[in-house]
């Protein structure tokens, strides 16, 4: 195993020593071949459940068998995106642009990794260029709005439904959508989408969770320790929610922060 | 071999793809992202990404703004009737909003001139030049919405920048070069002077001093300092009637005062009344005037004219010391009016 699996956070070797046990040996009768589909499938499963770091780990292993899946990279990206590593997004989407060159997806990675770098100016340019790549997704749509969002609010949420119209769409993309509005600072129009997500997927944690987070920004504490609870229930084993529900019930609600924060969305 | 990137069909043993120019053999290529715990680049080095990119970064957003994305959108007719604030909003069809606004301005603009020389009178002034930075950005605030906060803030500062050194700094230059407006401060230790705690409204000296005849009531530069026993003077300007020009030779004696052997008329003596003085004659000398500041008092004892005469600078002040003729008095309002030669020495204040 190599030196940087070694310094994984307590609840990151569990899945990916899961994952990644045994790679070279031929599969038991019964168990899933280790091959690049594996890591990756594994590697969207911890994205979804909004395990960024063992995703991340996940994707580089799929990466580590399969260099060419294209999708592996921009996974890797969207968790250092997530794991607030932009300049380092920046750099890596750099990279893979000289391998996968006009790469749609890669674009639309670093033009979201411009943009939070502070280069409004480029990221439009690499958002344009995404868009102009043969084919389409919701990466793209979802990228292009983030970067219209300073200041075009409205046609960004034009872009976000565009990118929920998708028709490789699921209930991750309101999700990540909500990612991006919290990310800005908008938890207002982060809350309806985290809404959509929850609904289109109400087994999820995930979304209760980033749901829970709006609330809490929005200064609605009482509802965001109730979504915490929910997600706790989903996925009991994360205990850290309990930490975050105290926290929640501690504060209580913040009329004047969530009149403010209304105000502001 | 096939290209992974764009799926061509390259010869085999190409290291590039003939069409996209892709590596063909991945093996090579690393797939460990770069950490921001790790030293995978050296920090000089993400400093200079960093600065890189906020130059780029400050360069296109320069170059977007003075270029098509938003300046190209400004309505340049609407902006050009803004040298008047809120005429820009009437020419864009918002009347009863640009009416308001070239109100405001214009009350803000008459309390700044009404309290002009004083702190009430910068902060009129700043009010007025914030009421027509707005009326501008306002106008220009529709173009500017594709641009970004910050880039917004910079305009909106470039404006009021524009609008004060382009307008505002020159204009009050070329008024205060004709007329001045000054605020004559109390002086301790003496009577009540002439024009004392007044505001009022000078003719440029510097410009106007080759004219200033006999009998004009003029504002002298004085200078912080002890003039002589118990003559303490604070800084600022003191004002009072001319009775010498160069030339003159002014003379006190048996209680009269006279210029060239002629007694001076009423409208002619100083503005404060004349204190006991010892006779006296005083040559004007070139380039200077003689003022007899009555209302200084020496401690404990009527003032001589040898303590008067002891100060020169208020006395005997040089053309360069004058600050201009009184024109016009303004505050307090009960008695705004004119300033002319012949001011009575019955108007001054008890």
């Amino acid at each position: 195993m190599s030196g940087r699996f070694s310094k994984l956070e307590p609840q990151v070797p569990s899945i990916v020593e899961a994952a990644s046990s045994k790679p070279e040996n031929p599969a038991a009768p019964g168990e899933p071949v280790r091959d690049a589909a594996f890591y990756f499938a594994r590697a969207v499963e911890a994205m979804h459940d909004g395990k960024h770091e063992s995703a991340l780990q996940l994707y580089t292993r799929c990466l580590k068998e399969d260099r060419a899946r294209i999708p592996a990279w921009v996974g890797q990206l969207q968790m250092l995106l997530e794991l607030r590593e932009d300049l380092e997004a920046r750099l890596w989407s750099e990279k893979a642009l000289e391998v996968f060159k006009g790469n749609g997806e890669l674009l639309a990675c670093r033009a979201q990794a411009s943009l939070r770098v502070g280069d409004p100016a480029s990221a439009m340019a690499q958002s344009d260029q995404s868009l102009a790549a043969p084919g389409s997704s919701p990466l793209r749509w979802i990228a292009r709005g983030e970067v219209l969002m300073p200041g075009r609010s409205n046609v960004a949420a034009e872009c976000f439904a565009k990118a929920k119209a998708e028709e490789t769409a699921d209930w991750y993309v309101p999700l990540r959508i909500a990612r991006v509005y919290l990310r800005h600072d908008q938890p207002g129009p982060a809350s309806e989408y985290a809404k959509q997500a929850t609904s289109l997927s109400p087994s999820s944690a995930y979304a209760w969770i980033t749901l829970a987070e709006c609330h809490d920004r929005l200064g609605s504490r009482d509802r965001a320790a109730e979504c915490f609870r929910h997600a706790l229930q989903l996925a009991p084993q994360r205990r850290e929610l309990k930490d975050r529900i105290d926290e929640c019930e501690r504060r209580g609600d913040s009329f004047l922060l969530s009149l403010w924060r209304r105000f502001r969305s | 071999m096939r290209c992974i990137n764009c799926e061509f069909f390259n010869l085999p043993g190409s290291a590039r793809c003939a069409r996209c120019d892709s590596p063909l053999d991945l093996s090579g290529i690393s797939i460990e992202p770069p950490r921001r715990g790790q030293a995978l680049m050296p920090s000089f080095g993400r400093l200079a990404v960093r600065s890189s990119v906020a130059t780029r970064s400050a360069r296109e957003s320069i170059r977007s703004v003075l270029r098509e994305e938003s300046i190209g959108e400004v309505d340049w007719r609407a902006v050009r009737r803004s040298v008047i604030p809120g005429l820009g909003q009437r020419y864009m069809g918002h009347r009863k909003f640009g009416a308001a606004i070239t109100i405001a301005w214009a009350c803000a603009l008459t309390l700044a001139i009404l309290f002009m020389g004083d702190g009430f009178g910068t902060f009129y002034a700043a009010v007025t030049l914030g009421i027509h930075s707005l009326a501008l950005s306002l106008i220009t605030a529709d173009a500017m919405r594709r641009t970004s906060l910050v880039q917004r803030v910079g305009i909106g500062l470039f404006s009021y920048a524009v609008l004060l050194f382009g307008i505002y700094v020159p204009l009050r230059w070329v008024i205060y070069g004709f007329v001045h407006p000054i605020h004559v401060e109390a002086v301790p230790l003496s009577r009540h002077a002439p024009f004392e705690q007044d505001d009022v409204l000078l003719l440029r000296g510097r410009w106007m001093s080759g004219d200033i005849q006999r009998g004009d009531v003029i504002a002298v530069e004085i200078h912080e300092g002890i003039f002589g026993p118990g003559m303490i003077i604070r800084g600022g300007a003191y004002i009072d009637r001319v009775l010498g020009v160069p030339g003159d030779v002014v003379m006190f004696a048996e209680g009269v005062l006279s210029v060239n052997g002629r007694p001076l008329e009423p409208d002619q003596m100083p503005l404060g009344s004349l204190p006991t003085l010892n006779p006296f004659v005083t040559p004007v000398p070139e380039g200077h005037y003689f003022l007899l500041p009555t209302t200084f008092r020496a401690s404990g004892a009527q003032a001589t004219i040898a303590t008067i005469l002891s100060s020169p600078a208020v006395t005997l002040p040089s053309n360069q010391r004058v600050l201009g003729e009184v024109l016009y008095r303004w505050r307090p309002f009960s008695r705004m009016g004119p300033v002319t030669s012949a001011q009575t020495p019955t108007e001054r204040a008890p």
